[in-house]
């Protein structure tokens, strides 16, 4: 992008605003260009990121900066005051939608906890899975050892095959046992960790973006 | 910097490097100027002096320069007594923090 395009999106970006605060604006933007001359113009446009985000800083200030005050001691005091009123009237719409809108709330937060209590279960139903598996698995691996055992007696050809499937679901057990301590030790720690940093993040999400011009 | 640059300081840092010059100076130096001090965005200065102008505590007039009119921006009676006073609130500020972190309260 060069330095016409920049100024042609910054206008086109700027015309919803007061014809003399654009102007005053493209103006101040133009004599920047030359003063900072051609042979910076590339860093100038790096510098300042896209007209967008130029626009949008002229827009926030204007918005914010509305009020004329005449006593010039009181210039920091009074914005502040400004800001602070409309915070007021902000919270009181939001009582208001909230009240209009409770009985749609009630209902998605309802389901809403509905999902989540299911979802806190399924690690619970995946360990509870795995312990009817193991002990499934080796009851049945003994019952067949012992059947198989008995059988060679009379029949050895379906006794030793029942010793061998006895011996496959031994196998099945001990598999189910190594992925259970897996699950315990490894994945579940890991899961609850995710979750507990994603609520974390999701309740301190509007701190630290409160006051001050971040710069 | 780590520390937020809060609006009123903003203000007080470009009255204070404006008011450096008697005959006035222009947006792209005041800018260089700041910068100097401050890591600033080059977009931010824009709104504080335009914000300066209209609360009358920057006055602005433009003079021929190669062959364009630059727009120059001189500090008012006004913008004087504010810079005193930002002067005085950071003179406050800034000593209390320095004792605080320095030993005794």
């Amino acid at each position: 992008m060069n330095r016409v395009q920049f100024m042609g999106e910054l206008k086109n970006l700027l015309s919803d605003i007061s014809e003399t605060e654009r102007r005053e604006a493209l103006e101040y933007y133009e004599s920047y260009f030359d003063d900072a001359g051609v042979e910076n113009e590339a860093s100038v446009i790096r510098e300042l990121g896209s007209p967008g985000k130029v626009a949008a800083i002229i827009k926030a200030d204007l918005n914010s900066g509305t009020c004329e005050d005449g006593e010039g001691a009181q210039v920091g005091e009074h914005r502040y005051q400004v800001k602070k009123k409309r915070n007021t009237t902000a919270i009181v719409l939001i009582v208001l939608g909230v009240l209009l809108l409770s009985p749609f709330l009630i209902g998605a937060t309802g389901s809403t906890l509905g999902v989540l209590v299911t979802i806190a279960f399924i690690p619970i139903l995946i360990i509870l899975g795995l312990i009817l598996c193991i002990f499934g698995l080796l009851v049945g691996a003994i019952a067949c050892v012992a059947v198989g055992v008995s059988l060679c007696f009379s029949y050895p050809a379906a006794g030793i095959l029942t010793i061998g499937v006895g011996c496959f679901l031994v196998t099945g057990g001990i598999l189910s046992l190594v992925i259970f301590v897996w699950f315990i030790r490894t994945a579940l720690p890991w899961i609850v960790r995710k979750v507990t940093d994603l609520l974390h993040n999701l309740l301190n999400k509007n701190k630290g973006e409160k006051d001050g011009v971040s710069i | 910097m780590v520390f937020n640059t809060g609006a009123a300081l903003l203000d007080a840092i470009v009255l204070a490097v404006v008011s450096k010059e008697k005959e006035g100076t222009y947006g792209y130096k005041i800018t260089q100027d700041v910068r100097g001090v401050l890591d600033v965005s080059e977009s931010t200065l824009y709104p504080v002096l335009r914000r300066l102008q209209k609360d009358d505590c920057l006055e602005v007039y433009d003079k021929a320069y190669a062959g364009r009119n630059r727009r120059y921006y001189k500090v008012t009676e006004k913008g004087t007594a504010q810079l005193n006073l930002y002067k005085i609130e950071w003179k406050n500020y800034s000593s209390k923090i320095t004792r605080m972190f320095e030993g005794g309260i």
